[in-house]
């Protein structure tokens, strides 16, 4: 029959080393919290911050959006003539909505784009891209 | 006045000493005590000897902790032939009782009896080639006999499982000022500091640079080469789309404009209309030989 006043007495040596190794993990965790001391932004907020005032921004420059996901929303407008106006206004919406990356951007044919009930027409694909923090 | 006692002192008046007595150790009965012969003074018998003392210890349950063990090589010794003799302690001071039992068997001593705990003795008998132990559970089944004189013993012999618990107290303390560590590590980041990091603001600078505008501008639809679209992919970059007719086969051709960042061109063909649609003619016709399969059976 196992005594087990003795098993734990001889069994010192695994007591000895979970507990070496709880210590490893609470140093470390220490080393890591004093390493990085400030506390981690809301990601949530940023996300539906930057992705409201990004489709405000694309409102009033005229574009039609949609909100695809959470993180991304699909611009597209069927008005335009002057390509340099075109990219002008373009350049102007990515450099509006901050922390917003087009992933996507097609002028052309509606089939080619994939715009719905429209021969010719633009679309922008913009994703949330989560900024640094410090 | 009277004079204070030290510890030495007060355990020999205890156990009945002379003051020029020296105590070296305080002699304590075993709560258990084997002693045994191996004739042969090889290697292989000591290594026997060896086994049989974890077999012994192992298949009578002894405390580990409190085992103690001891072999001694003899040779000329009146009795026994050149050996080894060996004992296991359970328990007790952790002297060796060899020395004192192979005196007495040296001489016309046939049996020797050594006093255990509780009122119990273990009796061993000199037998040509063996020594035989028995156990007395109680005084009265020891009878009249003489028992060692324990006092009498002075060399102390080995544990079998080696007790070291410095490991053991590094590691508690190591994990013990780990947990303190990260406990007062907290208490700075969530009370005393308390401050959350502030987002960089990201601009698409890099998009905007990266866009051919002239390129884009001056390029048009031709007769042959219809611009389908101006496109944009993060993996691909910008890139225009082409499809080409061919007047005397009125084929059509897609093709892609590659345009790097230099903004060299690059012409990647993409696929031909009629081959799309000689895919889905051979797709349709596989379906429909699936299908006349399917009723035969």
């Amino acid at each position: 029959m196992v005594n087990k006043k003795e098993l734990i007495k001889n069994d010192k040596f695994i007591v000895g080393a979970v507990l070496l190794a709880l210590g490893v993990v609470f140093w470390g965790a220490t080393f890591l919290i004093y390493k990085n001391p400030k506390l981690e932004p809301d990601v949530q907020e940023r996300r539906s911050k930057d992705v409201s005032a990004c489709s405000r921004f694309a409102q009033d420059l005229g574009y039609k959006v949609a909100t695809k996901s959470r993180s991304e929303l699909e611009v597209t407008t069927l008005e335009f003539n002057d390509p340099k106006f075109t990219y002008l206004n373009v350049k102007q919406l990515a450099l509006g909505c901050a922390n917003m990356e087009p992933v996507a951007f097609c002028l052309g044919s509606g089939e080619v784009c994939d715009i719905k009930d429209a021969s010719y027409g633009l679309k922008i694909n913009l994703f949330f891209k989560e900024p640094k923090a410090n | 006045m009277s004079k204070s006692l030290s510890f030495t002192d007060s355990l020999k008046s205890s156990l009945g000493m002379a003051d020029s007595d020296s105590v070296d150790f305080l002699a304590r009965k075993a709560n258990h005590v084997y002693l045994g012969y191996f004739a042969g003074t090889e290697k292989e018998v000591r290594a026997s000897v060896m086994e049989f003392i974890q077999a012994y210890v192992r298949d009578n349950e002894l405390s580990r902790s409190k085992v103690y063990y001891n072999i001694e090589s003899i040779t000329g010794h009146p009795y026994f032939e050149d050996g080894f003799v060996f004992e296991i302690h359970e328990g007790g001071d952790g002297r060796s009782y060899i020395e004192l039992v192979l005196k007495a068997f040296a001489e016309k001593t046939k049996i020797q009896t050594i006093p255990l705990t509780n009122g119990r003795s273990i009796s061993l008998q000199k037998k040509p080639g063996n020594i035989e132990a028995y156990l007395n559970a109680s005084e009265e089944m020891a009878g009249d006999v003489n028992f060692i004189d324990i006092q009498g013993r002075s060399k102390p012999i080995k544990r079998l499982f080696k007790d070291n618990y410095i490991f053991y107290y590094v590691s508690l303390v190591f994990a013990v000022l780990g947990a303190f560590s990260i406990a007062f590590a907290m208490l700075f980041k969530f009370v005393i500091y308390n401050e959350t990091k502030m987002y960089e603001l990201t601009t698409n600078t890099a998009f905007v640079t990266s866009m051919p505008d002239k390129a884009l501008s001056e390029t048009n639809s031709t007769d042959t080469d219809r611009l389908t679209s101006i496109q944009f992919a993060t993996r691909k970059g910008w890139f225009m789309t082409f499809q080409k007719r061919d007047f005397n086969t009125s084929e059509l051709e897609d093709y892609e404009v590659r345009i790097d960042k230099d903004g060299k061109r690059t012409v990647v063909k993409t696929t031909s209309k009629n081959d799309e649609k000689d895919k889905a003619k051979s797709k349709s016709e596989d379906k429909a030989r699936g299908k006349e399969k399917a009723g035969g059976k």
